[in-house]
């Protein structure tokens, strides 16, 4: 496989656990601007791990995950009751703070004679884990692959088991999946944290892949994207967002196709998608007709 | 088995119940009737916890559940239906069941057996959204039977129902109450309430105007005046 494909196929899994934290909030109902912030705690704590405490990048992968959960368990405690547009305004400052916040940290350690570390404005560079312990493009293409086939296989089950079921009752009508028992409150929370986790593990990988992370990596079209993905994708199933990566990078962006025209073709995707399948291309009615064996499978008309 | 003392309800100065109070034993049929706007299913509401009362309470078994979440009320065992249907609309008919089964044990063989008790057995994979109304309204049944309720709140369960469709939901909500569950149901078919309620509480701009038996409260002259439009 070429270099090139190769970092396509890199940026492609790692967005995508971006693109599942967005989705995993849209089946509950709420949508957020603000995943990439915890993309970005990920990608820093992660990075601090390995490149300033010497940490393996696993033991750094899983931190810079839990401190992304972390961040987003706080947020949701604080905003999850918050409805519709005003839970995505806040989500959208929670973000656009981390960033600031990273425009403003600065702690260097002195690594063979040279400093690393965030550094403000300048960046987080030195992130050499990857390079140091010569792990081939390949290999780091097979460890984000195997952690999204993971985490793929984690929300596959996940959608047949009753938790599965409690998300989507949340994300149809709040006040009818109360009246079947669920705390709605705690589920919420749970849905917000998880997604923290997984936007923190893809940030954490893409750091060590980039080597170098800086604050402007984390800007508020990087939420929009991530948001972008289900919507287009699908949300009737977790290769939903996948789909809408897999369109965006590996087609708008990745090809010569739409060049200089990605985010107007990309924008107007969005818009007719949101007019004609308002819950994607792979929506739930089109899921449903998979799993009962369509176009053999029996449906009743109204 | 419930208990509903002086539960009074404001919306924006407007008041939807007041004061009203009565009492219900385990197993028990109570009709609800009364007018349009005459609180019925704000009282479904105050009792589910989907509205806080503003004064009064409820008691569930002894216990005070008034101003306790929905979900909790739901977990002692109050299962509702909606004068609306409100389904899961994305789900099938028997993924709708599934998600009403308390529990991790859920059993989809017990779901599916709930959707042949209600008639719609045929419809297990079909999306709720495509249901026709008849069997939208049969779903809602069973999915607040799956819950095991010991109290169903049904709102209006033949609304908008042909004769034949709501003589055969009579027939089931009379399995249903036979099975030994108590039942407080709303409706404005007066035959459908004489089919299974030997008790009926009639309601008149959020007041209790007549309670007991059906005969007796549709001879009331207040209850006349207030749902039947006849005076004295």
């Amino acid at each position: 496989m070429d270099e090139f494909t190769v970092g396509v196929l890199s940026n492609v899994g790692m967005i995508s656990f971006l693109a599942l934290s967005a989705y995993l909030l849209l089946v509950t109902g709420e949508i957020s601007f603000g995943q990439q912030g915890f993309f970005a705690i990920g990608a820093y704590s992660a990075g601090i791990g390995t490149a300033l405490w010497g940490w393996p990048l696993g033991v750094a992968l899983a931190w810079g995950a839990a401190a992304a959960a972390g961040a987003a368990a706080l947020v949701g405690a604080l905003t999850l009751r918050l409805r519709g547009l005003y839970f995505a305004v806040a989500t959208l400052a929670f973000a656009e703070a981390v960033r600031i916040t990273f425009e403003l940290l600065r702690y260097q350690v002195e690594i063979d004679g040279e400093p690393a570390g965030p550094n403000g404005t300048e960046g987080f560079r030195g992130i050499r884990y990857v390079l140091e312990h010569d792990i081939g493009p390949m290999q780091y293409l097979g460890l984000i692959y195997g952690l999204l086939a993971a985490v793929l296989a984690l929300f596959l089950w996940l959608e047949r088991a009753r938790i599965g079921r409690v998300l989507r009752m949340i994300g149809e009508d709040p006040a009818l999946a109360a009246m079947q028992g669920v705390d709605v409150a705690r589920a919420k929370l749970a849905a917000a944290t998880a997604a923290g986790a997984l936007a923190g593990l893809g940030g954490g990988l893409y750091a060590h892949l980039t080597t170098y992370v800086e604050p402007r990596n984390f800007d508020v079209m990087l939420g929009v994207h991530s948001l972008a993905y289900g919507l287009i994708g699908g949300l009737g199933t977790a290769f939903g967002p996948l789909l809408g990566v897999a369109i965006d990078i590996g087609l708008l962006e990745s090809t010569r196709w739409f060049s200089g025209y990605r985010m107007i073709v990309f924008g107007g995707l969005v818009a007719v998608l949101l007019i004609l399948r308002p819950r994607g291309l792979l929506d739930e009615r089109l899921v449903q007709r998979l799993r009962s064996g369509w176009p053999f499978g029996v449906h009743a008309a109204r | 088995m419930l208990r509903v003392d002086d539960l009074g309800v404001h919306f924006n100065g407007v008041r939807a119940l007041d004061r009203v109070g009565f009492t219900l034993a385990a197993g028990e049929a109570l009709g609800l009737i009364g007018p349009n706007g005459s609180g019925k299913t704000t009282l479904f509401d105050a009792i589910c916890g989907l509205v806080a009362p503003d004064s009064g309470r409820v008691l569930f078994d002894g216990e005070q559940i008034t101003g306790q979440s929905a979900h909790a009320i739901a977990r002692r065992g109050i299962a509702r239906t909606f004068q609306g249907v409100r389904l899961f609309e994305r789900m099938t008919a028997l993924e709708n069941v599934r998600c009403a089964q308390p529990g991790a044990t859920a059993q989809r063989g017990e779901a599916g057996r709930l959707l042949e008790q209600v008639g719609i057995g045929q419809f297990g994979g079909v999306l709720a959204e495509d249901l026709p109304l008849a069997a939208r309204r049969r779903l809602e049944l069973a999915r607040v039977l799956a819950r095991r309720p010991r109290l169903l709140l049904l709102d209006e369960p033949a609304g908008a129902m042909t004769q034949a469709e709501t003589i055969e939901m009579a027939q089931l909500l009379r399995s249903v109450h036979t099975g030994g569950c108590a039942m407080i149901v709303v409706e404005h078919r007066i035959e459908l309430v004489a089919e299974i309620c030997p008790r009926v509480l009639a309601l008149d701009c959020g007041r209790v105007v007549a309670d007991g038996s059906l005969d007796a409260v549709l001879a009331d002259a207040r209850v006349r005046s207030a749902y039947l439009g006849v005076a004295g």
